[in-house]
This record gives structure tokens, sequence and C-alpha cells, in this order.
């Protein structure tokens, strides 16, 4: 009832219920972001970007799942759709590099690499390879799993499957990263010999 | 490096990321992001606006008082000629329309 009656006031537009929508969910969203980019600034100009798709495109939200369900699925997707930017720019980067394009390459990559400069250590940016080695439905499901608040069910909206798919992915998931984790652990041994 | 401590090391990776703190969004954020709904154009609600509906009606009036007038025209073309093609005939019997009533 709620969501309906604030729904119809961001569908005329009206501000308080912009700040209303702020209120309720940019911490959830901010989070969501933050745990697929590993980033706080990151995180933070991603969640804006959430909120102006919903403001923009709120009049074509049907509503036949939760608003919060649809505003968490586009942070979702705006983070993957980051990630793969990420991932192209990376790519891009090193062919640079090996051709000793050194200035071209950090032109490219937009400078140094935020992610890289930003990590809080190196198990982050360990965690962080060993999260991007996963197809996209297991890292969504594992990642929104880690998240409070978020329960199966949720997971399984945003995502659109069920609960039964949503568990079995968390779980592949975590077998990937720990087999994952464990090959470096063993480079890391080798190195050591 | 001892296996002991590499173990810990990777247990110690998974659970720094389950364990990643919570962040708060602070009030510049939602100040900037109140700024920015301020700034951004929506586009227009899908459907009818008032102003498509007009321009429909006048469309409508428009192509109905077409339709009127090269009905109207048609008609008159066409009596004008059918007593063009009645006057043809008669002079072709060669009656004089006068001596008839005579």
């Amino acid at each position: 009832m709620e969501d309906a009656d604030l729904l119809r006031r961001l569908k005329a537009g009206d501000q308080s219920a912009f700040s209303e929508l702020l209120r309720l969910h940019s911490g959830r969203v901010i989070n969501t972001c933050y745990r697929f980019l590993l980033n706080r600034q990151d995180a933070e100009d991603l969640s804006q970007e959430v909120f102006l798709e919903v403001y923009q495109s709120i009049h074509s939200f049907k509503g036949n799942s939760k608003l919060s369900t649809w505003i968490y699925r586009i942070a979702v997707t705006k983070s993957l759709d980051e990630l793969k930017k990420r991932k192209r720019k990376k790519r891009i980067s090193s062919v640079g590099k090996m051709l000793q394009l050194d200035q071209v390459a950090d032109w490219i990559s937009g400078g140094t690499m935020p992610d890289k400069v930003m990590l809080e250590n190196e198990r982050m940016e360990e965690i962080s390879r060993a999260l991007n080695s996963l197809p996209d439905n297991q890292r969504v499901a594992f990642t929104l799993s880690k998240i409070d608040g978020y329960s199966n069910e949720e997971i399984a909206e945003i995502m659109k499957t069920t609960k039964v798919a949503v568990e079995s992915l968390v779980s592949r998931a975590r077998k990937k990263l720990n087999n994952r984790l464990s090959n470096i652990k063993d480079h890391e041994r080798g190195r050591i010999k | 490096m001892k296996e002991a401590e590499l173990n810990n090391k990777m247990r110690q990776s998974i659970h720094q990321f389950e364990s990643l703190e919570d962040i708060q969004t602070s009030p510049e954020w939602t100040r900037t992001m109140m700024n920015r709904f301020a700034q951004a154009e929506r586009p227009a609600k899908p459907g009818f606006s008032a102003s498509s509906i007009a321009l429909v009606l006048i469309f409508f009036v428009l192509a109905n008082i077409g339709v009127i007038l090269t009905l109207i025209s048609d008609s008159n073309r066409r009596t004008s000629s059918r007593s063009s093609d009645l006057r043809t005939i008669s002079n072709e019997f060669l009656i004089n329309p006068t001596s008839i009533n005579q």
C-alpha cells in the first residue's frame, strides 16, 4: 500500500517522494554497488547513476515486482556493466603495455586503474580477481547473499529465478572461489620455493 | 611462508569480503543526488498527453471537413454533368423541350 502511494507520487514527479526513496533505499543500493566494485568512491558514483535511472524511467515501471526489487535489479545490472567496462579497459590496457605503449595504455584505462589503487589491500585484490573469474549469475547470487538484508527469496526475485537456483548458484560460486583461491595459494607456494 | 600462513591468508581474503562493513550515504551524497534529480530531464509520460490528443482531434476534424467538401464538389459535378447529358440526349432525339408542354 505504502509502495503504491510512493510510486504514485514518484510518477507524479513529487520531489519529496524521491527524497523518501533515497532515505529508504540508498543504503542498500550503495552497499550493493560497493560489494561488486569493492571501492567506496566508485560505489557512491555508481549508486547515483542507479537513482538517476530510477528517476528517469519510473514511468516505465509497471509494478510487476516490488519497487525495491526493481531498484536493486538496476543496481546489480549497472554494477555488472561497470565491471565489464573495466575488464575491457584492462584488456586494451594490457595490449598497449605489451606493445610498450605505456602512456597510451594509461590514457585508455583512464589513468591509473582505480580499483588497483583504491583496493584496501592485497587480499581484496585477490578476492576481486577470484570474483571476476565467476560467471555473472554466480557472482550476483554470491555477492548479494553476502549483503545484510538480502534473503534468498529476494535475490531470486532480483535475478528472476527460483530460491533453489539461487542456493545452488551460491554454493557453486563458493566452491569455485575456494578452488580459485587455492590456485593462488599454489602459485604463491611455488614462488616461495 | 608456511602452509598454515597461506591457509590463513586465503581464509582472511574470503572473510574480509564477507565482513565488509556497510557504508553509509553522506549528507553530501544525498544533496548531490537531489541536485541531479532537479537537473535531470524526465522523459514525457508515456501515453497521450493533452497536446497530442488536441492534435489528433484537429487532424480528425480537418480530415472530415476535407471529405465533406470532396463529397459536395463531387455531387455538384455529377448533377451538372447529368443535366448536360440529358440535354445532349434530348437534342439527339430532336425533342424540343418547349413543344412537349404545348
